[in-house]
């Protein structure tokens, strides 16, 4: 995983150039990307209850890494759109969905020793494909680069919609 | 779908159901190097010998910079000092370093690529991944409310919601 606010950061930035398309993705919809972005990045309840303890707990295989690749999180995003009226769904479904995948995509251009992705597209394959990273995940300018895309896109929404309609300038923050 | 609560309390069940299945599946997958996932530390400490010659993956913390030692501990949480021959870079004692390699007897592994972490650096990567969440969590808050009587969420802004009807 890059850092969870790199991930947030990229999704917002996303969801906002998108509003500019779809006047419909205001601020609570724009979260929901971001909380895409994060549904990969739930395999981090390892660190509190390790797949290990759960495999000697229940006594059956079990890894919690599922939740990082393209299957987990698919199902992860479909329990995510179960989740709102149905009027809804069409829209969450495809924020979560873009959240999701960017996370997967940054995650793909992880450094790893082995210059070989993790086995995120599964359980469509589970080849590692060979992938030159470009950053650690403790690394602190992907942060800095979505941080700064971020404050554009968030100037230019605000400037968007002030001139849209100078009235509903208070609405604008998104 | 039906909006009632029975209906998508059942869904939602199926699909954990489903997600928790695909969790036991990922459970039971082996490395295999034709697929270029490499044995690590839990697969070699046990059977060390077995391993010599393989291409290995391996993270532990340094101990020692000259040559530089790290110590491997598996989920079982046995440990193993690993020597890194030719190992590029100057790790301090403490670092985490990550290494691909060639395992060889006499517990070292000839590195092929590397990288250092210092330890300040895992905990930027937690602290700020923390903000992150804070901040998206009270987004969420303020963006949607959950409707008890449909066990759904709904954005807080019936204007809003009004829209949805018609364009949904």
């Amino acid at each position: 995983m890059a850092d969870l606010l790199t991930h947030a950061l990229a999704a917002y930035v996303i969801a906002v150039a998108l509003s500019f398309r779809y006047e419909w993705i205001t601020a609570p919809y724009v979260t929901v990307c971001m909380m895409g972005s994060m549904i990969p990045d739930m395999t981090k309840i390892s660190l509190v209850l390790s797949s290990e303890q759960i495999e000697a707990g229940l006594g059956i295989p079990f890894d919690w890494y599922a939740l990082h690749t393209v299957g987990g999180s698919f199902l992860s995003v479909l329990i995510g759109t179960v989740l709102v009226p149905s009027a809804y769904r069409k829209r969450i479904f495809a924020l979560l969905a873009i959240g999701a995948a960017s996370h997967i995509l940054l995650d793909a251009f992880l450094i790893k020793p082995s210059g070989y992705m993790s086995p995120m597209l599964w359980p469509l394959t589970d080849y590692r494909f060979a992938i030159d990273g470009f950053y650690l995940s403790s690394d602190r300018w992907p942060a800095l680069v979505s941080g700064v895309l971020a404050a554009i896109v968030w100037q230019a929404k605000r400037y968007h919609t002030s001139s849209l309609d100078a009235v509903s300038e208070s609405d604008s923050s998104v | 779908m039906r909006d009632d609560r029975r209906t998508r309390v059942i869904v939602v069940a199926f699909l954990m159901i489903v997600l928790c299945g695909l969790l036991v599946w990922a459970g039971t997958l082996e490395s295999d190097p034709d697929r270029n996932e490499f044995p690590n530390e839990n697969d070699f400490v046990m059977s060390y010998d077995a391993y010599v010659g393989d291409r290995v993956q391996v993270g532990g913390t340094v101990v020692e910079t000259d040559p530089v030692v790290f110590v491997v501990t598996t989920k079982d949480g046995d440990r193993m000092e690993i020597t890194a021959v030719s190992f590029e870079g100057d790790p301090s004692v403490g670092d985490e370093i990550n290494v691909y390699g060639t395992l060889e007897t006499e517990q070292r592994v000839i590195v092929i690529d590397s990288y250092t972490r210092e330890p300040w650096e895992r905990y930027y990567m937690y602290a700020v991944s923390f903000i992150a969440g804070l901040w998206v969590l009270v987004r969420f808050v303020r963006g949607w409310r959950f409707d008890r009587d449909t066990f759904a969420f709904k954005p807080r802004t019936e204007a809003r919601a009004e829209t949805e009807e018609q364009y949904g």
